[in-house]
């Protein structure tokens, strides 16, 4: 039926077609204007500056005054001959790849414990507590870390050598640094990311459970029947947009966290780039890098996106 | 009603789960708390970190406030946030829905343009000098207009509404109504859960906003919060100046549980729109 | 007649020009600082360093603390935002600007710097000034302070145990043996750190300096003057070694390359044995006040420098080149004459005994009084005279600043001050921007924590030389030291 209309439409002249859009399709376009300025504005003029990359940046002379580097690669060189590198790339991967498949779920299941409570005023007060560590600063995170986990100090370590143990070096050995990085990254968005399934559960049909609680369908079975599909897509759709984010292992996180004694563990492509680049002015190497994961990070989500139109969702 | 075993151990299931976030979230934010109101040699002397002070004082919070400057931030940031969410939430919704209908041609190339920006960023000086032309530095509304609209909030806002069953749109078109009206009187209302959440995420952003703020504001006047709470917090290693004095661990939690303390209260009046949205999803049905 | 009148004419025109400036706005200068000074006044009215310097100089002279300083900083300039001094991070920040030519060399103020250099004592041919011959920063005194390191230990504890206090090396390992099985903070538990020092490997100087040795990469001239590093110093595996066994024995701090506040924290709760940091960190009243309140008779002391027991000098902490100048402000290029003579006449101002006092210790008579024996002594409201050092553009002489700021740790301070110690010049090497410095560095800190905390074998140190060489390029890194101190006539 509407494949007929389609047909019909494409017949037309292009001047007609346009017409006709407009005169169907105005008003939404009229509301994009201020997005569409914004983003051009914004977002996409600074964008010139990528050309960075390419340029031995003078900063009396700008970005565009600026003469290109001469060979182009020599940035993306200096990072790949970097000896520091054979650590860092695959730290990166590791940690933001636990945080993507490790920290997405434990937020699912929060927000189906809370949506499923029979009790309100205890699930509202335990949502309400959850989100606090989100609003606390990674220096904050950082200093109860210790709190908790420090050898001399520590309350964990505490117990344990009041058991009898060996106090663990959580935060200064190579082997629990990304641990306590994934770990810490967990607590401190678990409630907060559980926000927008909860949302989400919210705005699913109340009729389907009571149409299922008549049919005498168990709580688990409505779960796995109604509220996961109802999430799915919102599911699916915040995957993909952490995947684009999968070269970001969290800079101001990892940061705080780290020193001299984990960096073989925990030193990520942003902390190199920060001590090479930001901290001697050298923004060419930052934006170099930064270019680069940004195509790769493009790549992953245009496969995650294709991918996912197996599960009827898709990012545009 | 009866209730079947079952029931009864998906409820102890539930319970668990929320118990147990409870525990491992509230314990450590009461040490934060909890330092703040202790003295700080007590709480040197009970090895760092006191989860129920025995011992309650307010020099902190009285040393904190003493020069008023935290106060004159709090202000701007309250400015920032409230002008800075609604002008989010309207710019957000505007471009979401006409998005979300993918009929309308355009939208798929304008949504692919828009993630671009998300994975593509510019850095920090082009940035700057964007911002600097378009006149608004040293203003509030550089702490506001140039993170309008946050991708991820979009993309969200807009599988939200893209959610929302098609019938209406014919319903509402056979009853004549406007694409404004339709936005406002239909999808408005059903959107009062991810309005809010939504709401609360841009809000949460401008009141930790720094790094926009240390760029683009150089009028100390102008200063938010977070600007003289980074100062404080900074300030918490060892001296690198003879003359600096480390602020006491104490002095530090009272800044963050001062700078936290607005939000966290009125979260829980948010929390109620939450179900009324669920209301309105139930009289749609 | 005609003269006189023509002269009293020229006198009235003077006079009225005068008054007309004095009505004029003022000139004003922004100078940016990374230096963060707590407690700097929200506004230009209540901050009276400003308007004393105003008052006396007729300049608006703006200081301002910039967050994020690097970043902000070229943001500002490429913005086109007016400024007219900045501060410097290091030598390659002053490189990267003035090979950009945005720097106003100061070859035509010679005479102008000679009445700094004459106040504050310090010398003129600092290479870290320079670029490409041509001087652009203006030197300041060094804030030694950060290299007044202490041995310190606690008296309490060595007069009710009857402990002698070390001498040697091999002394303080017995010394922090003997305290390993003493509860120091008296709490029951057993949570005695017999050793901990800050920061990072900066503690551990304690027991390498009188080897000759720093645990890092540091520039030395070697026993025949030549420029030399201290990874290649050959007594580097003997000081190894006995780092290696404090930290075998559970004597080290188990969180020492942590994190400062950590340290801190210990020493404060007075569970610490021997502490080897600057006296600042504890010795200040403030700090003092902390830990007396935690343990009421518990009593931070200090000691002299250790020797190798072998018949060696006893050599304590590391110190850059005494010709090495730290913080230093440059001037914008774009400056009009007008606002580059308000510049030098502040700078002046700074050189007189009123403006040096003003940013050492605030206002005389307010914030500090001379007493009967012509010293300084603080006052009452000396608290708001905490961001004054903020000021302190041409920087300061600290044997003289630092008495009168902290009385209290007079003695520290001058023991400190005589201390040997080891000299490095790492200041006086300006690294070229095609050498990766950073990595190297990074790469040394990690694998030197290794050595220390025997996570790899001491015969392996050799091959961590050799990959020095390999993977980063460690030759040219000393080319380039032995090149830059031969130029300075430093090394050989």
């Amino acid at each position: 039926m509407s494949t007929t209309r389609d047909l019909a439409y494409s017949r037309l002249p292009l001047g007609e077609r346009i017409k006709r859009t407009l005169l169907r399709w105005w008003p939404l376009y009229l509301m994009l204007i201020p997005g569409i300025v914004f983003f051009a504005v914004y977002k996409y003029a600074p964008m010139g500056g990528l050309v960075l990359a390419f340029k031995n940046f003078k900063i009396k002379k700008g970005i565009w005054g600026s003469p290109w580097v001469d060979p182009w690669y020599k940035y993306f060189q200096q990072f790949f001959k970097s000896p520091a590198n054979r650590n860092i790339i695959a730290n990166t991967i590791s940690i933001s790849l636990w945080k993507l498949f490790v920290g997405m779920f434990p937020s699912l299941i929060f927000a189906l414990a809370v949506s499923e409570c029979r009790k309100r005023g205890f699930a509202r007060i335990v949502q309400t507590v959850s989100y606090l560590p989100h609003f606390l600063s990674w220096v904050v995170v950082y200093g109860v870390a210790t709190a908790m986990l420090s050898v001399n100090r520590g309350v964990v370590n505490d117990v344990i050598k009041k058991l009898g143990g060996q106090a663990i070096p959580f935060l200064n050995s190579n082997e629990y640094f990304q641990g306590v990085i994934i770990g810490t990254d967990l607590w401190k968005g678990l409630g907060w990311g559980a926000i927008t399934y909860l949302a989400a559960i919210m705005g699913i049909d109340t009729s389907l459970y009571e149409a299922a609680t008549v049919d005498g369908c168990g709580r688990f079975r409505q779960i796995w029947h109604i509220t996961l599909p109802g999430i799915r897509k919102i599911f699916v759709v915040l995957l993909i947009l952490k995947v684009g984010t999968i070269l970001d292992a969290g800079f101001n996180h990892v940061y705080v966290f780290l020193t001299d004694e984990v960096r073989s563990s925990g030193e990520i492509i942003d902390t190199w780039v920060y001590t090479q680049g930001i901290g001697k002015s050298n923004y060419s190497l930052a934006t170099a890098v930064g270019l680069m994961k940004s195509v790769l990070s493009t790549t992953l989500v245009l496969a995650t996106n294709a991918l996912s139109r197996k599960w009827e969702a898709s990012i545009w | 009603m009866v209730r079947s075993k079952n029931d009864r151990a998906f409820d102890a299931l539930v319970y668990g789960i929320l118990l147990f976030v409870l525990l491992i979230t509230l314990i450590p934010v009461m040490f934060v708390v909890s330092m703040s109101f202790t003295p700080y040699e007590e709480l040197i002397k009970r090895g760092g970190f006191v989860l129920i002070p025995t011992k309650v004082t307010m020099t902190a919070y009285k040393e904190m406030l003493s020069d008023g400057l935290l106060l004159g931030g709090l202000w701007i940031t309250v400015q920032v946030t409230v002008i800075g969410t609604i002008l989010n939430l309207i710019a957000t919704t505007l471009t979401a829905y006409p998005l979300s209908r993918r009929q309308m041609p355009g939208s798929k190339l304008v949504t692919k343009l828009i993630i671009f920006t998300m994975l593509f960023s510019a850095g920090t000086i082009p940035t700057f000098l964007i911002v600097k032309a378009t006149g608004v530095m040293n203003t509030i509304w550089a702490m506001i207009l140039p993170s309008l609209i946050t991708v991820y909030n979009l993309i969200v806002m807009k599988a939200f509404f893209e959610g929302l069953p098609e019938e209406l749109f014919e319903a509402a078109r056979i009853d004549g109504a406007t694409e404004f009206g339709v936005l406002l009187r239909i999808v408005m209302p059903m959107s009062l859960p991810i309005m809010m959440t939504i709401g609360m995420y841009y809000a949460v952003t401008h009141w930790n906003a720094y790094m926009v703020a240390v760029l683009y504001i150089t009028d100390a006047e102008l200063r938010p919060m977070q600007v003289i709470l980074r100062r404080m917090l900074k300030s918490a290693n060892m001296d690198y100046n003879a003359e600096d004095v480390v602020p006491a661990e104490t002095l530090r939690m009272a800044a963050v549980c001062f700078a936290t303390a607005p939000i966290v209260i009125i979260y829980p009046f948010i929390q109620k729109y939450f179900v009324k949205g669920t209301l309105a999803g139930a009289v749609k049905g | 007649m005609k003269r006189i009148v023509t002269l009293m004419l020229a006198i009235m025109m003077v006079l009225s020009m005068a008054a007309f400036a004095q009505a004029e706005e003022p000139i004003r200068i922004v100078c940016y600082t990374d230096t963060n000074a707590n407690g700097f006044p929200a506004d230009l009215e209540s901050n009276y360093v400003y308007q004393q310097i105003l008052d006396r100089t007729g300049v608006a002279f703006e200081v301002i603390y910039l967050d994020e300083y690097d970043v902000a900083l070229n943001a500002r300039i490429m913005g086109e935002e007016e400024w007219h001094m900045a501060s410097m991070k290091s030598a390659t920040n002053l490189v990267t600007y003035a090979s950009q030519e945005m720097l106003l060399p100061l070859t035509d103020y010679a005479d102008d710097l000679k009445v700094a250099y004459e106040r504050y004592g310090y010398d003129t041919d600092i290479p870290s000034l320079y670029y490409d011959g041509v001087q652009y920063g203006i030197p300041a005194a060094k804030a030694i302070s950060d290299y007044y390191y202490l041995i310190l230990v606690r008296e309490d504890i060595n007069q009710k145990y009857n402990l002698t206090t070390p001498t040697t090396v091999p002394e303080l390992y017995d010394y922090c043996k003997a305290l390993k099985a003493i509860d120091v903070n008296e709490d029951g538990q057993d949570n005695t750190i017999p050793f901990t020092g800050w920061t990072k490997n900066n503690g551990f100087t304690a027991i390498t300096a009188p080897f000759g040795v720093f645990l890092g990469n540091k520039v030395i001239l070697d026993a025949e003057g030549k420029a030399s590093n201290t990874l290649l110093a050959p007594r580097m595996k003997e000081a190894l070694e006995w780092v290696r066994k404090f930290w075998a024995d559970g004597l080290v701090d188990a969180e020492v390359f942590t994190g400062d506040s950590n340290v801190k924290a210990n020493v404060v709760a007075c569970n610490v044995g021997v502490a080897a940091m600057p006296w600042s960190n504890i010795l200040k009243a403030k700090y003092v006040e902390q830990y007396k309140a935690v343990k009421p008779d518990a009593q931070y002391g200090w000691i002299g420098a250790l020797t190798d027991g072998k018949g060696g000098d006893p050599v304590y902490a590391i110190a850059e080149y005494e010709k090495y100048t730290g913080a230093k402000f440059v001037i914008n290029e774009a400056c009009t004459e007008e606002e580059i003579e308000a510049i030098w006449k502040v700078l002046r101002y700074f050189c007189t005994d009123e403006g040096m006092m003003l940013v050492y210790q605030g206002q005389e008579n307010v914030h500090w009084v001379y007493d009967e024996n012509h010293e300084v002594a603080l006052t009452s409201r000396n608290g708001e005279a905490n961001f004054v050092h903020a000021y302190q553009i041409l920087g300061r002489d600290d044997a003289v600043y630092l008495k009168g700021k902290f009385p209290e740790a007079k003695e520290a301070i001058a023991f400190g001050l005589a201390t040997p110690k080891l000299i490095v010049y790492n200041g006086n090497v300006v690294c070229p921007e095609d050498y990766n410095l950073a990595d190297l560095d990074a790469y040394v800190n990690e694998e030197m924590i290794k050595f220390i905390k025997g996570e790899r074998a001491l015969e392996e140190y050799d091959a961590f030389i050799k990959e020095l060489y390999d993977a980063y390029d460690f030759q040219t890194w000393l080319d380039i030291c032995e090149e830059q101190l031969q130029a300075q006539n430093i090394a050989k």
